[in-house]
């Protein structure tokens, strides 16, 4: 009796991965609300990984506001750091790294409402298209929102030893066997790293691999003596291919942000009178 | 045979909920997903802008009185890579508008559809389930 039991219940979880994988190869439903998932999670493409070439459009396939960090903050930041991060307005998401929900609503709050609000990790790891383009000493990363890009130097330079900070800092780059591997300097005091506060002496190493045709996969590494204990990882964010898609203009624009915001919360609370979580989004409207 | 069952089953457990926790990350804090709420009235605006297109629309409430309702969409990018263009919803049109409604009972809601009264196909909002 025991062993027919056993039997069947092993058969079930047979039949359970079997119908999980079969559902998991289906194609693209007629509907097309099941053709809009593609959206997020890109189609599948048959083909050799192409050698040392990220071509293309790529989305993170995975809405969170940051990359999840490996560990607490707590256990990595200096105390001012810490005191800096617990300081800040609710866009850096204390509850790192056990949050990072998508909220990616006026209401929710959790938007990148702000144009002056500009972090190359917010770039890479947002649910925003990015097109990276090869050329023979830089690889360019275009990204639809905010109509900007960062270039990554292949041209076998050295990192600057005293860089000039900049938002997205300055980047080189090289490949690690098929891994690109990109390192950042010179980030200015108005950024943060995946949510996380940083001195002058941050260093950031992005990895970036491809394991399919359709897959992009990035690991981060942070580093910083003045603000780390030591360095912290987060990762990996999943990016898919599009390749058959074309970016858009979608510039950052404050006006169009702010009307934007004001439209849904006037909507939501009446004139005159605004929920109370909206004090730190308040701080970064143009007055 | 008892380990490997025991893995077995912990696996396919496993991969039962990895598509629930993949589904949660695309939730909003704000709006109650697990409620559709669905519409029907005129067109008073359609704002194609960054960082989210937003769809106004005015209905009759069941007392007579004219509601004036707000949803947001996505972005006009994303809008783009769906199907829609700016001028897929006009303002005066006749539509039937289902969203998930805000959590705080405003006259607000994250779309998910529109129909048109003068039978266009529908629109939904790519981020709908």
């Amino acid at each position: 009796m025991r062993p027919r039991f056993l039997s069947s219940i092993a058969a079930l979880v047979a039949v359970l991965c079997f119908s999980l994988v079969a559902f998991a190869q289906a194609p693209p439903a007629a509907d097309p609300k099941g053709a809009n998932q593609a959206i997020y999670s890109g189609k599948h493409h048959e083909g050799a990984v192409p050698h040392h070439d990220f071509s293309g459009v790529w989305m993170v396939a995975e809405n969170f506001r940051f990359s999840p960090i490996h560990e607490p903050p707590a256990s990595f930041l200096q105390p001012w750091a810490m005191a800096k991060l617990n300081a800040e307005p609710i866009s850096l998401r204390k509850d790192l790294p056990q949050g990072h929900a998508g909220n990616t609503t006026a209401l929710g709050k959790d938007e990148d409402i702000s144009c002056s609000q500009i972090n190359l990790t917010d770039f890479i790891t947002k649910q925003k298209p990015i097109e990276i383009v090869h050329t023979p000493k830089r690889i360019f990363m275009f990204f639809e929102y905010s109509h900007t890009f960062r270039e990554i130097w292949m041209d076998g330079r050295a990192l600057p030893a005293d860089p000039d900070p900049s938002y997205f800092g300055t980047s080189v780059g090289r490949w690690d066997g098929d891994a690109l591997v990109v390192d950042t300097v010179g980030f200015n005091d108005q950024t943060v790293i995946n949510g996380m506060p940083h001195s002058d002496a941050a260093h950031l190493t992005e990895r970036y691999t491809r394991p399919d045709l359709d897959t992009l996969e990035l690991n981060l590494t942070a580093s910083d003596p003045k603000a780390y204990t030591k360095p912290w990882t987060s990762g990996p964010v999943k990016l898919a291919w599009h390749p058959d898609w074309e970016l858009v203009e979608a510039f950052c624009i404050q006006e169009d942000n702010t009307a934007f915001k004001k439209s849904i919360i006037d909507s939501s609370w009446g004139q005159g009178q605004a929920p109370n979580n909206t004090k730190a989004d308040k701080k970064s409207d143009p007055k | 045979m008892k380990d490997l069952l025991k893995f077995a089953l912990v696996m396919a457990a496993g991969l039962l909920l990895v598509p629930i926790a993949m589904q949660a990350h695309h939730g909003t804090t704000a709006y109650d997903n697990t409620k559709t709420v669905k519409l029907t009235g005129t067109v008073t605006s359609f704002n194609w802008v960054n960082p989210h297109a937003s769809l106004a629309w005015d209905t009759k409430a069941e007392n007579g009185a004219v509601e004036h309702w707000v949803v947001e969409l996505t972005s006009p990018g994303m809008l783009t890579r769906s199907g829609w263009h700016h001028d897929s919803v006009k303002v005066g049109d006749q539509v039937s508008v289902s969203f998930h409604p805000s959590k705080n009972g405003a006259k607000l809601g994250l779309f998910q559809r529109v129909s048109f009264a003068d039978g266009r196909p529908d629109l939904i909002d790519p981020r709908a389930p």
